[in-house]
């Protein structure tokens, strides 16, 4: 009874740790597009991208062994881009109440917080919905930055 | 109707029982959607489950209202007792289930059609970056083990008790270990990667939601019509009306309808209820179109055929 016990625990337990190696995964495979290209496109919604933002994603672009690439554009044309998988991250002063929510994902918020008229609020990055592995790792990335001193 | 039959002792016992499980339905209920409520996120098939969780709070209201109801004496605004209380409560109950069954096969239908990739964020667990996936599958396993042991302790006493909402409340509760599993199916489908996979399991909980619901709204509609009783579980006329029935001597019309767990029975004297023209006309004057039907050991000059 407790051999039996002990080895479905085992099995449980080696089930547990496979899948916490492969999920989440990405539905549209984002995070291993960038892995083998070596590539992290960033369409910055704010030009110059402000010194905060673009910390945290060298840390991760690093973190992912990718260089980032950064794209300049209208607004729309680059969410069109990140609906599509074209471009992978949006950033730049995004406050976490923004509109865009409806068409992306929230990256974690990270410091310092964004400054709007009369207000303050959390910094995030926005990426491709669904893709929930790619924000795993990004969470990851911001949650280790966040402690540097 | 001033005074009602007391209930068997048995029934009485089992009646108590019921009113004490569902308390305890209530507060597990409660801690159930506390913790959903924790660990949900933008998954589809979690809110379905969370939501249905929060709808099977109402069967539960319901029963304890009706039960705490239905021992009333009639009075002069309800002189015929609060008996169709427990025939609303059952109606409420099933429309509830109905619409929410419906709303979940929508919003599945809707979000499949436009491709919605559900996204599933982290959480700071201990310092370490959590997937929120593995948090829902834990609620989830958790909301699925209370309701099926109480449900399945309730479902024992509906029968005895003839209690449609009990019932319904019963079978609801017993089939969580369902939705649990599809909530469960949809997280991890999402976690490898298939999108589709939680507006699927959404919809298949919706589809079962659905189907009780209807029928639960055939019988209770039934009942409120003053249909003939109607089978616990089904819009099947009960055994009952065919054994009360043959028990009346002679050829005597029988009429027999249900208020939640009791029974109505009429044996018309005659098979005459039309009231007379003259009875009408001398108690409502203009509105006597509106009496159409007496019944009980009335002066005969009330009835037609009579005058």
């Amino acid at each position: 009874m407790t051999r039996l016990f002990r080895t479905w625990l085992r099995i449980i337990c080696a089930a547990g740790l496979l899948a916490g190696c492969y999920v989440p995964n990405d539905p549209e495979g984002t995070l291993q597009k960038i892995e083998t290209d070596g590539v992290l496109r960033i369409g910055m919604v704010a030009d110059p991208l402000p010194a905060a933002d673009r910390r945290a994603i060298d840390q991760f672009a690093e973190s992912v062994g990718a260089r980032a690439a950064y794209v300049t554009g209208p607004a729309h044309a680059l969410l069109a881009g990140l609906e599509d998988g074209q471009i992978h991250l949006l950033a730049g002063d995004i406050p976490e109440s923004t509109p865009w929510s409806k068409h992306a994902a929230l990256s974690n918020p990270f410091p310092p917080r964004v400054m709007l008229p009369g207000r303050s609020e959390k910094r995030v990055l926005l990426l491709r919905k669904g893709e929930n592995r790619f924000l795993l790792r990004l969470n990851r990335s911001l949650r280790q930055w966040e402690r540097l001193p | 109707m001033t005074h009602r039959p007391e209930l068997p002792p048995d029934v009485q016992q089992s009646l108590d029982r019921a009113k004490r499980l569902e308390w305890w339905t209530l507060g597990w209920l409660a801690s159930i959607v506390a913790v959903m409520a924790f660990a949900m996120g933008s998954s589809q098939a979690m809110q379905a489950a969370w939501i249905e969780d929060m709808l099977s709070l109402l069967p539960p209201i319901l029963f304890l209202v009706a039960a705490h109801f239905e021992g009333k004496p009639a009075s002069a605004a309800y002189p015929f007792g609060l008996d169709r209380l427990g025939s609303l409560c059952f109606l409420l109950a099933a429309a509830a289930l109905t619409i929410m069954g419906g709303y979940l096969i929508y919003d599945a239908i809707h979000l499949l059609a436009t491709q919605e990739h559900p996204t599933i964020g982290s959480v700071s667990i201990f310092g370490h970056e959590t997937w929120l996936g593995w948090l829902m599958i834990a609620a989830l396993a958790y909301s699925a083990i209370p309701p099926v042991i109480l449900g399945r302790k309730k479902r024992e006493l509906a029968p005895a008790l003839m209690d449609k909402v009990l019932y319904t409340d019963a079978e609801m509760n017993a089939a969580d270990w369902k939705t649990g599993l599809a909530g469960i199916i949809g997280v991890l489908g999402i976690g490898l990667g298939f999108w589709w996979a939680d507006a699927l399991a959404a919809g298949i909980i919706g589809a079962d939601i659905l189907r009780d619901g209807l029928r639960a709204l055939r019988i209770s509609v039934a009942e409120l019509l003053d249909g003939a009783p109607r089978k616990l579980n089904s819009p099947e006329i009960s055994q009952a009306v065919d054994d009360l029935r043959t028990t009346v001597p002679g050829d005597r019309p029988v009429r027999v309808r249900e208020t939640g767990r009791y029974l109505h029975v009429e044996i018309a004297e005659d098979t005459e209820v039309t009231p007379s023209d003259d009875f009408r006309q001398k108690a409502l004057g203009e509105q006597g179109w509106r009496v159409i039907n007496v019944t009980g050991p009335a002066p005969p000059e009330t009835r037609k055929g009579k005058d």
